[in-house]
């Protein structure tokens, strides 16, 4: 079952990462956009996390994503009623919608990153090789047919493509490896 | 589907959006650097490549990497040692100029080897460990590093081409 050590690997050196990437940063660091087209962290941490949520939860096991089912949009002070766009997470945003992100509690984004890591990893234990190869169907035309193995290999590209961002906004502000 | 595939598929993914990142940069915006420490484009690309060079061919091969055995270093005049790790920010910066499109065909014969390496490996050599130099790694934790160390090298590029071009131009 090497497939799953790979991805296991994989994960933890990008949350390894990003924990790296955003250790100490002010709420002010965390919005600054370098150009107003820019995206900022705090768009940037959300964001990654909820298409984690909805790839692993919603795609792989047809469940309601975390986001969701367990009230993360209210505690985190998201009103989604407001931005209401398509699967809202973030996907498509405009840059007026990235710059008025609301400014969410960190601790309580944390929270929801570990909740959506934790589920990740559940399910990846549990997960076959004929489980991960199957294919299947999302409401994303131009995602079909894919595979969860394809979905778990497309989440550390396009997380760590997302630490990438977070680490040179921080460099940008604070010089280099600070 | 397997482990192989898994790694395939995202080096697949990291090439693609690598290329989308880098199409039509001028070489002006390929020396870009929003402030004086933050990394240009040009330096990434060598380094990133340079990289997986150190990592497929030199550690877990043991062998010579392209860039030396083929006379890279020579043909884009950069050093024949190092990989960019650890550079200051003035050396970064004065990074020779070179011809973007001899280091795509080093980063090209790269890949290819990357992934007939890919190919030739099995579960049990995943298992083995090399020395790095600076650490221990197990050859399958070298190969889910990679994934990971080449997708936040795109994102660094396709950060600096948004804060010159805008939203997804």
């Amino acid at each position: 079952m090497y497939h799953r050590d790979l991805i296991r690997w994989g994960l933890e050196e990008t949350a390894r990462d990003m924990a790296q990437a955003l250790d100490g940063l002010t709420a002010e660091e965390r919005r600054h956009q370098p150009t107003p087209e820019a995206n900022h962290i705090d768009f940037i941490v959300w964001h990654l996390t909820r298409v984690e949520d909805m790839w692993i939860q919603q795609f792989a096991q047809g469940k309601p994503s975390i986001w969701e089912a367990d009230g993360w949009a209210e505690k985190a002070g998201f009103h989604h009623d407001k931005l209401g766009y398509g699967m809202d997470i973030g996907f498509g945003y405009t840059i007026e919608q990235v710059r008025d992100l609301p400014a969410y509690d960190h601790d309580v984004m944390d929270q929801y990153v570990s909740a959506v890591r934790q589920s990740t990893l559940a399910y990846l234990d549990a997960a076959t090789v004929e489980e991960l190869s199957a294919p299947r169907e999302v409401p994303v035309p131009q995602w079909n047919p894919f595979s969860v193995g394809f979905s778990l290999s497309r989440i550390l590209v396009e997380q760590n493509q997302h630490i990438g961002h977070i680490a040179y906004i921080r460099g940008m502000q604070r010089g280099i490896n600070k | 589907m397997d482990y192989k595939d898994i790694i395939r598929m995202a080096l697949d993914e990291s090439a693609e959006d690598l290329a989308r990142a880098l199409d039509g940069l001028t070489a002006h915006e390929r020396r870009f650097q929003p402030s004086e420490e933050s990394n240009h484009v040009d330096y990434m690309v060598w380094h990133v490549a340079r990289a997986e060079d150190d990592w497929i061919n030199a550690i877990i091969g043991q062998g010579r990497t392209i860039w030396s055995r083929d006379g890279w270093a020579d043909r884009l005049g950069l050093p024949i040692e190092g990989n960019g790790y650890g550079m200051t920010a003035d050396e970064a910066r004065d990074l020779p100029q070179y011809d973007a499109g001899l280091m795509q065909q080093y980063a090209g014969s790269v890949r290819q080897e990357t992934l007939a390496y890919l190919d030739s490996t099995t579960p049990e050599a995943l298992d083995d460990t090399r020395d790095a130099g600076w650490r221990v790694v197990q050859v399958g934790g070298a190969l889910s590093h990679l994934m990971v160390e080449i997708a936040e090298h795109v994102g660094h590029i396709a950060y600096i081409r948004g804060m010159m071009r805008g939203l997804d131009q």
